[in-house]
């Protein structure tokens, strides 16, 4: 199997470099193009990429409608690890990234990306992580709940969607800004399950996306502690950040969501999709059912990204050094 | 009472053709084998881009449920379960058809699935904040136990030898654990790279049923003379009626257990059929029966598996918590739409919400009278000749595999299970409990993982898991469960009396290959790190060392007394398709495009195995419009329809 698949990738690639060298750039995107998402339909990357690509069809953005494919598993790493081996680096398969969760992956190792094995295109969002209870907790702001781990190391438990997403790593920040020992517990399925946990008291309170729980607490199911962010969100206005409650946790664990492309693309193609991807983004009804879906955007373009991912690298690093 | 003043909501025309469109697409997309209800949800969801939420819910409601239900016509007439909710239907209905009671077998599955779907919708219209506090008291030491409580039915699920059935659910649970571990991110039992992401249940479901089926349709060669045309009797509807509601105890059965099931979030829907179908098969006075064509377990599982439905959607429309990986599809679509769910829906939108569950309501009769409106005709598909079934199923097999997540890794994984089970059930190993072990193993590995983490950090590691009301109960169920396994096999086993067919060494031979495969799982889980991430391959890869001897033990004294063996007649007929499979598998789709190349095998394939002469003209031509035919339709379903893009290597 692993012959004919050597055999198949070089007559293919050599076709395709053939095929591309003839191509001229005014007709990408000739067919539609797929975007890989890294996770099972129905979460929040997922919903979030369809919705962002919902317009990609119209005469002023691609041309060209896009498709999604999920290739869940393992956190996200079964769907890059297929995208930076295996997808084919024309322009017509491109994948949603999610920062921190596939940097901290591969600093941690056992994958086969990098930062440097994509090249990304445009950011649509930035859903920060949030410290939720149930709406029978006990504890009602985020120091009654700091100062009960204190006395209790170990004994918090807060759910989370896996290990190494933004959620585990707003946990790890806290521990050590507030000096006390939590008990992170990573769930499988997503941030559904994480929230569930939560809802059903099977845990003390959980880590979790901004828009799932902000429509969590909507239905009155949970409370909002507190933000790690670096400003106050506009969906939440009278929640206070961790900094603001005494705790020093930046913005690192905010979810970054956004496309990306494998190295190796033409430059052409790249740019093309780095033009005219933020304006997708930014079109009015995509914008209109992400605020609707309560899910924060924040737009970002190419360079910009990069400059993101290479920070986040670098802090990561740091950050998970001692881990 | 408040969902009588939105009835009017489903009858608006656009609602009303949606809900009418959805009903049989999803008929024809569910019974479809390699096309699953979540696959079709997720792959409908583009379409509602354009519509209102209400319609694009009713669109997306009406083919879960129809998907489900027609997953039972692939399952009965073909032996390939549309999704893994149809798995019991196929034990038994598949026999009923191949006795030439295929409408019969429809008839009773529909009307068992409009019973149990209507039950499980009403009991979300008027129970649903009831329901809602019951999904939550299910936490990881109680799916756990409910996780094992489904391990025990393995043994005695279609399995004539206790050994086997038991060994069967172990490869399962053992092939679940393959892949990156979810809580840890450990890699596993990974030894090719197209298993990373672990096997994928659907792509299993397709090669463990379809395969088998396909080859074994290879190895009856040119002549099939014993393959009967059975003629395929009419069934009064009246009978079949009178039938379902004289089965009053599986009906129920298979009611409850949906219901329960559906219910509770993370286990799925996609064992309730067979729960159901084991449970009423305990309960009933005609137990032999079971297996070989008996109505009471086909009952009792299509109303288990559309009674599901209902409470799928409590967690879901209360909680914002699907209870099925369906139901997580249907989540993306309500958020698209804006449609938060949560314990105030019903006050912020409750026309969208009532107009929406009504519809699942019409729509669950709907599924009935379209359903058994066209039974008659398509039963008729198990008259099709088999060589043309033969060909049709592989390339089913192909694109449905594919399909799943657009992989080739699924692909091949679905052949090579499908060739190793095609081997398997030679020797009297059955399919059934391999795929629950599949899709039982990391329901029962997560929750044990995070019950123990959870119980070390409060510091009770033991009572975690055996305290409170619910744990008590379910525990209970085990032993019950496990206690009627043996009770039941011992007696069987006294009055089993089949002629042994098959030579000695052949049992022995298979056996000794099982025992070193346990071996060497026992190897590498003992010798992998990090350590506690084996911790269920340990304990697993032991349980399946002590099987695999005690059925070696039993092939060498002599004692295995199932399976039929490979002839060497059938398998050199076998040969030509299962190579021109694998060719067309492992190399051709991808490298000639999956329309060209499955074209070619098609046409190969009925050549080979068509009973007309080969130098009769109109053969070729007859053979020629068929192969252009059956792409057709296989293009405007997966190409068009359903927008599926396949690789197109060098021509498409």
């Amino acid at each position: 199997m692993l012959i004919t698949h050597k055999i198949t990738r070089l007559l293919l690639s050599t076709s395709l470099a053939l095929g591309l060298s003839s191509v001229a750039v005014a007709d990408y995107p000739e067919r539609p193009i797929g975007v890989a998402v890294s996770y099972g339909a129905g979460g929040a990357t997922d919903f979030q990429a369809r919705i962002v690509t919902m317009v990609a069809g119209n005469d002023d953005a691609l041309g060209q409608p896009m498709y999604i494919m999920n290739k869940p598993g393992a956190g996200g790493r079964v769907g890059w690890n297929w995208f930076a081996t295996e997808a084919e680096a024309d322009g017509y398969t491109l994948s949603a990234y999610n920062v921190p969760h596939f940097i901290a992956q591969s600093i941690k190792g056992g994958v086969k990306y990098d930062v440097n094995s994509f090249e990304p295109v445009a950011n649509w969002g930035a859903d920060p992580a949030v410290i939720v209870v149930g709406k029978d907790s006990p504890y009602k702001d985020i120091k009654s709940l700091m100062d009960y781990a204190k006395e209790n190391p170990g004994r918090v438990t807060l759910s989370g969607a896996g290990l190494l997403v933004g959620h585990h790593i707003a946990a790890l920040q806290l521990q050590k800004a507030a000096s006390v020992k939590l008990a992170y517990i990573p769930t499988k399925g997503g941030g559904a399950a994480a929230m569930k946990a939560v809802i059903a008291g099977d845990v003390v309170g959980g880590i979790n996306n901004l828009s799932d729980a902000f429509r969590a607490q909507q239905a009155g199911n949970v409370t909002i502690l507190a933000v790690a962010d670096v400003t106050r969100n506009d969906f939440l206005p009278d929640v206070p950040t961790l900094k603001e409650a005494g705790y020093d946790v930046d913005n690192s664990s905010v979810n970054f969501r956004g496309l990306m492309v494998p190295k190796g693309t033409p430059q052409a193609v790249i740019d093309t999709l780095a033009a005219k991807v933020p304006a997708m983004f930014e079109h009015k009804r995509v914008t209109g059912k992400m605020k609707a879906g309560g899910s924060p955007m924040l737009v970002m373009d190419r360079d910009a990204v990069k400059a993101m991912w290479a920070e986040r690298q670098a802090y990561l690093e740091e950050l998970l050094k001692d881990l | 009472m408040e969902f009588l003043n939105y009835f009017h909501g489903v009858f608006e025309p656009l609602s009303l053709l949606l809900l009418v469109g959805g009903t049989v697409g999803g008929l024809i997309l569910g019974a479809t084998p390699g096309l699953s209800p979540t696959m079709a949800v997720a792959l409908l969801i583009p379409f509602t881009f354009q519509l209102q939420p209400v319609q694009g819910l009713i669109l997306l409601g009406a083919a879960y449920t129809s998907t489900v239900a027609g997953g039972a016509v692939s399952a009965i007439l073909l032996k390939i379960p549309g999704a893994p909710a149809n798995i019991a239907t196929a034990l038994d209905g598949n026999a009923m058809a191949k006795k030439g009671e295929g409408t019969r077998a429809l008839q009773l599955s529909f009307l068992s699935s409009g019973v149990g779907g209507v039950i499980g919708v009403m009991l979300l219209i008027f129970l649903t904040p009831v329901l809602a506090q019951w999904a939550l008291a299910f936490g990881p030491s109680q799916l756990f136990w409910l996780a094992i409580l489904g391990v025990t039915v393995i043994g005695t699920l279609d399995s004539d030898s206790f050994v086997k059935g038991l060994l069967s659910g172990c490869i399962g649970l053992w092939i679940s654990m393959i892949g990156y571990d979810d809580v840890q991110g450990a890699q596993r039992f990974i030894f090719s790279d197209s298993l990373a992401g672990g096997v994928n249940v659907i792509a299993a479901l397709i090669g463990l049923f379809a395969i088998p089926q396909v080859i074994d349709m290879f190895s009856k060669g040119r002549k099939h003379r014993e393959l009967q045309v059975v003629k395929t009797e009419s069934h009064r509807l009246a009978d079949a009626f009178n039938e379902v509601f004289k089965r009053s105890r599986a009906l129920s059965i298979g009611t409850v257990v949906g219901s329960v099931v559906g219910l509770i979030p993370g286990v799925g829907g996609q064992i309730a059929g067979l729960v159901a179908y084991d449970q009423s098969k305990k309960f009933s006075p005609e137990k032999e029966k079971f297996g070989k064509g008996h109505s009471e377990g086909l009952i009792a599982a299509e109303s288990a598996n559309n009674a599901m439905v209902g409470p799928s959607l409590v967690p879901l429309l209360t909680l914002s918590i699907p209870g099925s990986p369906t139901a997580a599809v249907l989540l993306g679509g309500l958020l698209i739409h804006g449609i938060f769910p949560g314990s105030d829906l019903f006050e912020r939108h409750p026309d969208v919400a009532w107009t929406f569950i009504n519809s699942m309501l019409i729509g669950q009769i709907l599924m009935v009278i379209f359903g058994i409106y066209t039974a008659v005709w398509v039963s008729k598909i198990a008259q099709i000749p088999v060589p043309v079934m033969s060909a049709a199923v592989l390339v089913l097999a192909l694109f449905g595999s594919y399909s799943v997540q657009q992989s080739m890794g699924d692909v091949s994984v679905m052949f090579v299970l499908g060739l190793m089970m095609y081997f398997l059930q030679k020797f009297g190993f059955s399919a059934a409990p391999l795929v629950l072990g599949l899709i039982l193993g990391p329901i029962a590995e997560a929750n044990f993982v995070q019950g123990s983490m959870i119980a070390t950090a409060m510091g009770v590691p033991v009572a975690y898991f055996v305290a409170g009301p619910l744990n008590i109960l379910l525990i209970a169920l085990v032993v019950l469960s496990i206690g009627y396994s043996f009770w039941s096999h011992h007696r069987h086993s006294i009055s089993h009396q089949e002629k042994p067919a098959l030579p000695w060494q052949q049992h022995v031979s298979t056996a000794t290959m099982i025992l070193l495969g346990a071996i060497t799982v026992v190897w590498v889980s003992f010798t992998s790190e990090p350590s506690e991430a084996f911790l269920f391959p340990k304990i697993l890869s032991g349980v399946m060392l002590s099987l695999a001897a005690w059925n070696a033990y039993r092939a060498w004294s002599g004692l295995s007394q199932v399976g039929v063996g490979l002839g060497k007649q059938e398998f050199i007929y076998l040969l030509p398709g299962l190579l021109v499979s694998l060719a067309l598998i492992f190399f051709c789709a991808k490298f000639f495009g999956f329309y060209v190349a499955s074209a070619v095998s098609f046409f190969i394939v009925y050549s080979v195995y068509d009973s007309t002469p080969i130098t009769q003209l109109s053969g070729w031509v007859r053979r020629l419009v068929i192969t252009a035919g059956f792409m057709l339709i296989i293009y405007l379903l997966f190409a068009m329809l359903l927008q599926v893009q396949t690789p197109r290597g060098l021509i498409i």
